[in-house]
């Protein structure tokens, strides 16, 4: 692989990001120069108190949300470049989501709505009938595939949301508090799944949380504190102990 | 399958019970519509059906002052079209024969050929139509006469004016042949026959056997035989009926075709006016459910884009799937309110309901297309654009916040103020300025007209706009009011005074729904109270102190109005089988037999009744027509030439007795009756008995009829009525001929109802989490169930309260209205006690239209609220 190949790049690079809210006349700074990067099969994990710009980050790679200045790559391309029609073309190829709240739509079946990334790119999910097959059964969903969202457990419906993930096929897998509706089982559940589409698909995977035990299953943690990455304080797996990452908060008074 | 068709169908067939109100929202909202419309031309077509009979619009004759009737006639507003016309006799001869005296005698008409084809006079079957400018003259043979003397187009015949054309006038009250003094040598004429008329309109007349000839050939063949000058007038529908009837009375004798003027007359027009602003009412009311059922799932579907958002979903896609949501909703509501409006009017018109009033019997049913499609496309088209409403905010949501699940960013981003201003723009001004462009008022618009329709459409989008623009001012009414409840009922009380406080637009939709009901429930009866007053003030005038006795035999009036008159109880009596007709009824009045005192005591007016050929007009007659004391009534006289009677009192006092509820008349002196218009005093079959003073109408009907019969057995099978009797049937028959109305806003309080109950189906899945909590914190199903009814009252009292305020503000306009529309003398009477009505039948409606959301919300799933 040579050193210039697209390959080689990180699949997120951010530099300088910032973030501010405009609220009636008022500037409030959400993230104030982050810089990182997400590589290709890499699995990082963002982490930091409540209000810190965690979720406002992955809305910017999603592309949800625009940046207020600095750079955000995403596959080489930067998005804040990019008007709302092109960003939406950005996400929909490359980025899955993973949501607290699951976000499943209400109407439609769980494999309806696994099938929903394929049919938002035009293709037809029964075209695709064996593939969504394997992802339901891997995922333990096979014989819920039916039911709508308000008859499956939180465990089932965030598996749904990782099903919608994997279906989808974009390499870039962004998670908010994947298990922060969950009971501890169905929290373990998840994380193990999520590794497993790092190791087993290669995808990369982008996880912010507070919780200490999800952040073991990264290959690298980062802190971010007051709109920034924490300097100096970064785990680098594999193996990164519960206890390296409470040690860590506990450095930066989290 | 599509991402657009999956994501739409889902959305419609997982939430049923939201499809189903929504769609049944625009259905009912068409339906009445559509029904009203259907209802209304079936009706006046219906009315006007005369069989395959046909007749010109008006048929004029001018009186000898008019100098150039044709040129006169034109100047007229209401005119569209004049053609002259007359009718005579012909003889009918072949070619090469002599005259004679044994030619057959045939109706001819002679029309000018274009201005016929014009009016659609006739039909020509085989053939062609007349060619005015042909050296050898042509004619159209009726079918009959066609058989009967073998003629095909092509064939030529010979017509001649008859040698003596004598007819049939009243001279000096008597009935006398006149003739030419001298005959007219025979004029004959060879003509070409260029078509045979069709079995229909004029080619039916006189059994088929007609013949119809140019105008210009006509007047030349029958040159020197005295033909009536009489003009074919086509009406220009644009203006009002009385106008014109009132510019021609001024120097024409004149007919009206009832037929074309069907629902036009004054009050008619008053009705049905009435009936389509009632729909235009359920139109709005319709869409506000739609609108209400839209805005409560805003929030959720907001949250639906922004997931569809998040994965990828180009707005194309997002904006195809709503609009083949709202496609489906609008589409299927628009053809379910199209059929069930169509059905609505057909019922109706089984029941004998009219837009004319009760009591019609029309056989057939058509489909006005041309009206009822464009309504209920406007109405599709509002909900249509309802329910795209969330995709067109799709450039402003911040759907990172609505994935956080940050509800309260939907109405901050102003998704929700949003949609109220589109649903007041849409629903308070678009709606009834479409409503207006595609189905406006019946009759002419004059200024002040305007101002009064301007004014009632002002109040009636303040009522719809106000409460969605600004919920708020609403809230406060609402926490006042839930205040005393909250002392009785501590938990209900509390909860439904935050459920008002924190969704005040949702409390605002309820609110108005039934504002709109209750408005247009006390403007209805502010109006028909004042038709009511109108009649009683007539009533009183020139029925109360009366009897009357119809369906009598035939009775000499010299013995019979002696030995009323004989009886203490009767001041007097009247005529009642003198008539004529001029273009309005006009009725004979044997002045020595009226009551002492009374309008014609003034010896100068009665004198002027006598000797000038004085009128005395009705005063509904009077003010319809444009005519005053000095005007001139032009009366076609049995002399056969039209004269100039002059107007002396415009009175109801008389009253008019073959028909005592007629309002509009004349009187005229029963001498002049009989000289003028040769119709005799000496014999009558309807009577009215003015009564002494003091006198008990009903003690005075005993006391009559027990003199009749003995005047004569027959009088057992006649019939006596008071003027009381008589009165009060008009007043109930003009309560029974509102039930229409009662129709429409039943059915609308139906559809308030269902927009109610939709709003309360859907706050339940809204408030899920909120209603678990309660739940698992302990509170009972009928605490739940408390709490809502609470709401529901405090709903249905301010939108009650708020109709009734406004409909007690609507009232004097919509009386105005009515009153310059149709020319009625209408009285402001108010609105009266009905405003407590509205108001407890509006909290009423609000109970139970909730009752069976407000079961449905105890059955919430308690853990599962909670957990999510």
């Amino acid at each position: 692989m040579s050193p210039t190949s697209p390959d080689a790049l990180p699949l997120v690079r951010a530099r300088g990001l910032t973030r501010i809210h405009e609220n009636g006349g008022r500037s409030t700074p959400i993230l104030r120069g982050v810089d990182f990067e997400l590589g290709r099969g890499e699995f990082l994990c963002i982490m930091g108190p409540s209000g810190s710009g965690k979720t406002t980050l992955l809305h910017l790679l999603s592309g949800l949300d625009q940046p207020s200045g600095g750079e955000l790559l995403l596959d080489g391309t930067d998005l804040s470049r990019l008007g709302a029609a092109e960003r939406t073309r950005r996400r929909r190829d490359l980025i899955a989501h993973v949501f607290q709240f699951f976000n499943l739509l209400p109407n439609l079946t769980l494999r309806e709505n696994v099938g929903l990334p394929l049919a938002i790119r035009g293709e037809d999910p029964a075209a695709h009938a064996g593939a969504i097959d394997g992802i339901l059964d891997r995922l333990g969903l096979g014989p819920r595939q039916d039911a709508r969202p308000h008859q499956l457990s939180g465990g089932e419906m965030q598996r749904a949301s990782i099903a919608r993930a994997l279906a989808g096929g974009q390499p870039v897998l962004l998670c908010d508090e994947p298990t922060g509706n969950l009971s501890q089982k169905a929290g373990l559940e998840v994380m193990e799944m999520l590794q497993s589409l790092r190791d087993r698909d290669g995808k990369s995977v982008l996880l912010v949380t507070h919780n200490p035990r999800d952040a073991t299953y990264a290959d690298r943690v980062l802190f971010l504190v007051d709109g920034r990455i924490a300097d100096g304080v970064a785990l680098r797996g594999p193996g990164i102990a519960v206890e390296d990452v409470h040690g860590a908060l506990a450095t930066l008074a989290i | 399958m599509s991402l657009v068709r999956t994501i739409a169908r889902r959305s419609l067939l997982t939430r049923p019970l939201r499809t189903a109100l929504a769609m049944t929202g625009i259905a009912a909202g068409i339906a009445i519509v559509v029904g009203i419309f259907a209802l209304d031309h079936n009706t006046v077509v219906g009315l006007a059906s005369g069989g395959d009979e046909w007749r010109a619009d008006i048929e004029v004759s001018p009186s000898v002052k008019v100098l150039d009737p044709r040129a006169d006639l034109a100047e007229i507003p209401g005119v569209a079209d004049v053609s002259a016309f007359f009718q005579s006799e012909a003889e009918l001869g072949a070619v090469g024969v002599p005259d004679d005296d044994a030619r057959p005698r045939v109706r001819l008409f002679a029309l000018e050929a274009a201005a016929a084809t014009r009016i659609g006079a006739y039909r020509v079957a085989r053939g062609r139509g007349i060619d005015p400018s042909a050296l050898e003259g042509e004619v159209l043979v009726g079918a009959g006469l066609a058989e009967k003397a073998k003629l095909e187009p092509g064939d030529r015949i010979v017509l001649a004016r008859p040698r003596r054309a004598a007819r049939k006038l009243c001279i000096e009250g008597k009935i006398q042949e006149v003739s030419n003094e001298t005959p007219l040598p025979p004029r004959e004429r060879v003509f070409s026959v260029a078509g045979i008329l069709a079995r229909e309109k004029l080619g039916r007349r006189a059994n088929a056997e007609v013949l119809i000839v140019d105008y210009a050939v006509g007047r030349e063949l029958f040159e020197g035989v005295r033909v009536g000058e009489t003009f074919l007038v086509e009406r220009d529908p644009t203006v009002d009926v009385e106008r014109l009837e009132s510019s021609l009375g001024a120097s024409y004798s004149y007919e009206i075709n009832r037929n074309v003027i069907v629902g036009e007359a004054a009050d008619e027009r008053a009705f049905r006016n009435g009936v389509r602003f009632a729909g235009l009412l359920a139109m709005i009311l319709g869409l506000y459910v739609v609108f209400h059922t839209l805005s409560i799932a805003l929030v959720e579907r907001v949250r639906e884009i922004a997931t569809l958002d998040a994965l990828g979903a180009s707005r194309r896609q997002i904006a195809g799937i709503f609009l083949a949501e709202a496609l489906v909703l609008a589409g299927g509501g628009t053809l379910l309110g199209l059929g069930g409006g169509l059905a609505l009017a057909r019922l109706l018109l089984l029941a004998r309901i009219t837009t004319l009033g009760v009591g019609h019997t029309i056989a057939h049913f058509v489909i006005p297309w041309g009206a009822v499609l464009p309504l209920a496309a406007v109405g599709g088209l509002v909900a249509l654009l309802g329910s795209v409403y969330p995709v067109l905010r799709l450039g402003r949501l911040r759907t990172a916040a609505v994935l956080r699940g940050d509800d309260a960013l939907v109405a901050e981003d102003g998704s929700m103020k949003g949609f109220r201003r589109f649903a007041a723009l849409l629903i308070g001004v678009a709606v009834p300025a479409l409503y207006l462009a595609l189905a406006p008022a019946i009759g002419e618009l004059d200024v002040t007209l305007a101002i009064s329709l301007f004014a009632g459409g002002g109040v009636l989008a303040l009522l719809v706009g106000l409460p969605l623009l600004a919920p708020e001012a609403l809230a406060v009414f609402g926490t006042a009011l839930t205040r005393p409840f909250a002392r009785l009922f501590p938990f209900s009380g509390l909860l439904a005074r935050r459920a008002v406080e924190e969704r005040p637009g949702r409390l605002a939709v309820s609110v108005v729904g039934l504002a709109i009901v209750s408005a247009a429930f006390v403007a209805l009866h502010g109006m028909t109270r004042s038709l009511a007053g109108e009649v009683r003030q007539w009533g009183d005038e020139s029925l109360v102190d009366k009897l009357f006795i119809t369906r009598m035999n035939a009775q000499k009036w010299p013995e019979i109005s002696a030995a009323l008159t004989a009886l203490p109880e009767v001041a007097g009596v009247e005529h009642g089988s003198m008539r004529t007709y001029a273009p309005f009824l006009v009725q004979g009045v044997d002045v020595e037999r009226l009551a002492p005192g009374g309008l014609l005591a003034d010896p100068e007016l009665r004198r002027r009744f006598r000797e000038e050929r004085g009128l005395v007009l009705s005063r509904r007659i009077a003010a319809d027509l444009g005519y005053a004391v000095g005007s001139e009534v032009q009366i076609r006289t049995g002399r056969g030439v039209v004269e100039s009677f002059p107007v002396i009192a415009v009175s109801d006092a008389l009253g008019y007795i073959p028909h005592p509820d007629e309002r509009l008349y004349g009187l005229i002196d029963s001498e002049v009756m009989r000289r003028e218009f040769c119709v005799s005093p000496a014999s009558v079959s309807r009577i009215g008995v003015q009564l002494a003073p003091g006198v008990d109408p009903d003690a005075a009907l005993a006391a009559v009829r027990t003199a009749m019969r003995e005047f004569t057995p027959r009088a057992k099978e006649w019939r006596f009525e008071t003027g009381v009797f008589v009165r009060d049937y008009i007043l109930f028959d003009i309560d029974r001929d509102f039930v229409v109305f009662d129709i429409i806003l039943g059915l609308s309080a139906l559809l308030a109802g269902i927009g109610l109950m939709n709003g309360h189906f859907l706050a339940a899945l809204e408030r899920t989490k909120e209603l678990g909590i309660l739940r698992a914190l302990g509170a009972s199903g009928g605490q739940i169930v408390g709490m809502v009814v609470l709401e529901a009252i405090v709903t249905g009292l301010i939108g009650g309260a708020l109709g009734a305020l406004l409909g007690a503000a609507m009232t004097p306009l919509v009386i105005e209205a009515l009153r310059l529309l149709s020319g009625l003398d209408l009285p402001q009477t108010g609105v009266g006690g009905v405003v407590l009505v509205v108001v407890g039948g509006a909290v009423l409606l609000s109970i139970v239209a909730v009752l069976f959301p407000a079961l449905r919300m105890t059955r919430i799933d308690s853990t599962r609220a909670v957990r999510e």
